[in-house]
């Protein structure tokens, strides 16, 4: 059910911040660019802050109201995110609707049947397999379900465990908007720092504008994002487990990035969608979270049974 | 060769000749439209919203038209039609019929009459003596102040050329403007031959209103120049 988001504490302070560095990040953009506002409103930086004005408020009251308000905002990740991996790698129709439907699965199976969340990969695997089993279509078929899985383990499972994560943890609702909002902070970082800074390439091969003066910005960003949003870091959190998250963050995202990179380079498609103003598509806005979310889980679960 | 056979022939009306094909003309009542402004508010463009996001470029050029109009667009999917209508907006929603396939979404009295009640269609026969009534009617409505919204390449899969004349001869003789919109993305939403929708981003382009004239060749190659000039628009957009 969803709740009153003014209920929970927490809501106006993380609001009010995410408000803060959306205003603070478009000032940033005035200063930095400093040309007529007619070439100004046409800039990426621009596009991309009025695009946060729209998903940051939107997504910090998705979350806070919880139920079905955050469900459709996964939902449309989900979707609309799997509909733009189903471009890149050219999978059938067939197989498509599957990975979108086994998207929407996994996000009930978190939230109401955790106890089966296991079953999800292989549960996915077998689904596939009826595809060329039933249709007697087998050319290629190896192909689409390998491609298909990928799409799954890439788009798919992520959203299943940031609901995952959400509802089994008593920390889950604050882990999910300090890491959001740190990978938020940390891609914008990164561009703007590897724009200014730029520095040797990290891996020309898979992304040759990512430099290593976008990993340092990306570093700054995420410690930044999780510094603005210390309010939300649970008492039951070492200093520890809170500097491992934000490295994590850091190379996750970083990461995340590369994945979606080698992912167009490999399947040699430039396919953009054009959902999100500066950004193209969902998928070039939620790669990075979609990598740094299960690591930076698995690291603060870490963290608590190696220091703790 | 019988009588009627040879008016047929040489394209001349029969005096006795009656349409073929029903108006739908409930569809255009109060009540009906007030059921298809309930579906398209409460269901259809938060659906497509959902399933198909869509920009819409040069929507300030709407802002010129004062009084019916003829838009026509390029051909992609069957969801040409109701992202079109999503783009225009309610205010010329409301006095609007679309021109849809009597062949297709006409052959069954369900599909006709659920196409009529939610979008607002009107059955257009798109081949034979048939098409003749469907142009008068679409004229006869254009002449009574509902705009008509028009894929003048008459099929899925063509660009911005090859128009069918029939969209001049309606904006000719009402002396309505010709708007030019360019779809791009829906052929990747729903393409020819696909059952359910593959959701993905799209983008419309609106261009200038183009004044009917009084000559049908020169108005189809403006429209097509329009729809041409709207797609270089959506592509620089889409270039950044």
């Amino acid at each position: 059910m969803p709740r009153n988001p003014f209920g929970n504490e927490l809501f106006l302070p993380v609001f009010l911040r995410v408000i803060l560095l959306i205003v603070v990040g478009l000032l940033a953009v005035l200063v930095a660019q400093r040309r007529s506002l007619r070439v100004w409103r046409r800039s990426t930086l621009f596009l991309r802050a009025r695009t946060w004005f729209v998903i940051g408020p939107l997504f910090v009251i998705a979350v806070f109201t919880g139920g079905f308000v955050a469900f459709l905002l996964a939902t449309f990740v989900v979707v609309q995110g799997s509909s733009e991996f189903v471009r890149i790698a050219g999978i059938d129709r067939r197989y498509a609707y599957l990975l979108i439907l086994w998207g929407e699965v996994g996000l009930l199976v978190a939230a109401l049947a955790r106890d089966f969340f296991g079953v999800l990969p292989f549960g996915f695997f077998t689904l596939l397999t009826l595809v060329p089993i039933l249709s007697g279509q087998v050319q290629d078929a190896h192909r689409q379900v390998a491609d298909t899985l990928v799409g799954y383990v890439f788009v798919g499972l992520p959203m299943a465990y940031i609901v995952f994560v959400n509802s089994a943890e008593p920390w889950g609702l604050n882990f999910l908007v300090i890491v959001t909002v740190s990978v938020a902070v940390a891609d914008i970082a990164a561009y703007a720092v590897g724009a200014a800074v730029r520095g040797p390439k990290l891996v020309p091969r898979v992304d040759p504008s990512k430099t290593w003066g976008a990993v340092l910005g990306g570093l700054v960003g995420a410690a930044v994002g999780v510094g603005l949003l210390w309010v939300a870091v649970p008492d039951e959190w070492s200093i520890a487990a809170v500097v491992v998250l934000v490295l994590v963050v850091a190379v996750g995202s970083v990461w995340g990035d590369l994945t979606e990179s080698f992912i167009r380079t490999a399947f040699r498609t430039e396919a953009r969608s054009t959902l999100l103003l500066g950004y193209g598509g969902v998928l070039d806005r939620v790669d990075s979270l979609l990598m740094a979310f299960p690591l930076c889980y698995y690291a603060i679960i870490l963290t608590g049974k190696l220091v703790g | 060769m019988s009588e009627r056979e040879q008016d047929a022939a040489a394209g001349r009306d029969h005096p006795r000749r009656r349409p073929t094909t029903p108006s739908y003309s409930w569809a255009r009542t109060p009540p009906a439209r007030l059921v298809r402004s309930a579906v398209q508010y409460g269901a259809l463009v938060p659906i497509l919203r959902f399933v198909s996001p869509f920009t819409v470029i040069g929507k300030r050029n709407l802002a010129q038209l004062k009084g019916p109009a003829v838009f026509v667009a390029n051909h992609q999917s069957h969801f040409d039609a109701p992202v079109c209508l999503a783009a225009l907006g309610g205010r010329i929603r409301r006095r609007l019929v679309v021109a849809a396939a009597a062949d297709y979404f006409y052959s069954n009295a369900v599909k006709g009459t659920a196409a009529s009640l939610a979008l607002g269609t009107v059955p257009f026969v798109r081949q034979g003596g048939g098409s003749r009534d469907s142009l008068q009617m679409l004229k006869d409505l254009a002449k009574g102040g509902w705009s008509v919204l028009i894929f003048p390449s008459g099929t899925r899969g063509t660009g911005a050329s090859g128009f069918k004349k029939g969209f001049a001869y309606i904006a000719v003789d009402a002396q309505i403007p010709v708007v030019p919109m360019y779809l791009h993305g829906l052929d990747q939403v729903m393409p020819k031959g696909a059952f359910l929708p593959l959701p993905g981003g799209v983008v419309i382009g609106i261009g200038p209103p183009i004044p009917p004239g009084d000559d049908y060749n020169e108005l189809v190659r403006k429209a097509e120049a329009g729809v041409a000039a709207a797609r270089t628009v959506v592509k620089r957009w889409e270039a950044g």
